[in-house]
């Protein structure tokens, strides 16, 4: 389904080179929910964007269904990116638009008539159970129920991958499950490929098949959820999987 | 008051008014474009382009540094190729237009520096466009200091159309400074002052009214 090979990104700040990511190669499968954990600043956060080309590598390819999209240009990227849903840590919703607006929001880049557009937005509000705030500005919901907007407004255009870049980092325990729970079954009933980075441990583990190490821009490990818990193979995995509070 | 000095007055009144609105109108015509391109032109943004950037702050940055009374005289000829005229009204609205648009359009840049980056992203995540995140996420989410701004500048417009009253513009300024300051009528010189007062007062009041009427942030 996604195969990444051989990534590399670069970026410049202030004429200082900084190697983002390393000779990243990763293979998912179709229906997959894939994890990638690591410390921030590992290089993550550039590793999903790459996946839709949000950010660009300076070297390597990106195959979507066998198809190369780096190869395309950004106008040729947009049906492509339409078939790729995204979520974010900090939601990323319209201020200005109602709930019912954010979620039709990418319907109404493709110029779907209006009334489908509405059959589906409502599709989607029952899906994630908020039907009865469709018309209410993000402001006035809370943190999870403004991510499962955002996660309805990502599934609006059928899309077959779903990223998650750190989609539960800002909310708390129980929320968090929630949401877990509902990528969960949209996996599940849907058949959407998830591709998840995170920093919390508990993630990769509630709700990954398999999972990958992120550490510094290369990826340091990859193996089932199970066998990576039972037997970490690196320093950092361990650390990632026992983390220290204490401070000196 | 005779009834004289009253019409000269409204007369005036209606000439500042149609002159700062009309040139408002102009100047975000002119203004709002050059604020979008000023802010997708900067680095790491969607159009991000140093040369482009550069270039089309030199001249805002040109044009804001000249003072308004001075851009009157030296617009001259340009106005009167444009309206016919350098005296009145009409004439007036061209440098005050091209006076301000400079101004707007770094308020613009400003208004839109204050949309998360976050949501452009996940705009372009969805297929957007540039065309389509201009007009469907950057405008609407930065409406309510879009309007700010606009209110801002039609403030600023009393002020530089009562100005150009000095050189024949009309308006409130005009009759200020005709029978104010040349003539030495107190009584319409304060007239003249509490109308003005009363303009900018109310733009301010119905910008501020209207900017928390599209802001759904809290």
């Amino acid at each position: 389904m996604i195969r990444l090979e051989e990534i590399n990104k670069v970026f410049y700040k202030k004429n200082k080179e900084i190697q983002a990511l390393k000779n990243v190669s990763l293979k998912i499968g179709k229906g997959e929910i894939f994890g990638i954990i690591g410390y921030s600043g590992s290089g993550k956060s550039t590793l999903v964007r790459t996946i839709n080309l949000l950010e660009r590598p300076t070297s390597g390819s990106i195959f979507l269904s066998e198809e190369e999209i780096t190869r395309y240009s950004d106008k040729q990227l947009i049906p492509f990116r339409r078939k790729i849903g995204m979520i974010f840590q900090h939601f990323n919703l319209l201020s200005s638009q109602t709930v019912f607006a954010n979620i039709a929001f990418p319907l109404t880049l493709t110029g779907m008539p209006k009334a489908q557009i509405a059959q589906r937005v409502n599709e989607l509000l029952s899906l994630i159970d908020l039907s009865e705030k469709s018309e209410d500005y993000p402001a006035s919901l809370s943190g999870g129920q403004k991510q499962r907007v955002a996660i309805a407004r990502a599934l609006a255009s059928d899309p077959e991958i779903l990223l998650c870049d750190e989609a539960t980092s800002a909310l708390d325990p129980q929320t968090t499950r929630s949401i877990l729970s509902l990528l969960k079954r949209i996996n599940r009933e849907l058949g959407i490929t998830i591709v998840l980075i995170t920093h919390q441990m508990e993630v990769v583990r509630a709700i990954c098949q398999r999972v990958a190490v992120i550490s510094q821009g290369e990826i340091i490990e990859t193996n089932e959820t199970e066998a990576l818990f039972q037997h970490a193979q690196s320093p950092i995995t361990n650390e990632l999987l026992n983390p220290s509070p204490f401070i000196d | 008051m005779s009834e004289a000095t009253f019409w000269l007055l409204m007369k005036g009144t209606w000439e500042t008014i149609a002159m700062t609105f009309s040139s408002g109108f102009f100047s975000f015509f002119l203004g709002l474009p050059l604020g979008i391109l000023l802010f997708l032109t900067r680095d790491r943004q969607l159009l991000a382009n140093r040369s482009v950037n550069r270039t089309v702050a030199f001249f805002v940055n040109i044009f804001r540094s000249i003072p308004f009374i001075i851009l009157i005289v030296w617009m001259i000829p340009f106005t009167r190729a444009l309206v016919g005229t350098s005296i009145g009204m009409n004439a007036a609205i061209v440098p005050l237009s091209i006076g301000a648009a400079p101004f707007v359009a770094r308020l613009v840049e400003n208004c839109l520096l204050e949309i998360p980056y976050g949501i452009i992203e996940a705009a372009r995540s969805m297929g957007a466009t540039t065309m389509q995140i201009v007009r469907k996420v950057l405008i609407p989410e930065a409406l309510p200091a879009l309007i700010n701004s606009a209110s801002l500048t039609l403030i600023t417009l009393v002020g530089y159309s009562a100005m150009g009253g000095a050189v024949g513009a009309g308006g409130l300024g005009h009759i200020g400074y005709q029978y104010g300051y040349v003539g030495y009528d107190a009584f319409i010189m304060n007239m003249v002052l509490i109308l003005l007062i009363g303009l900018v007062f109310g733009i301010q009041f119905l910008g501020d009214r209207l900017s928390k009427k599209v802001d759904h942030r809290k």
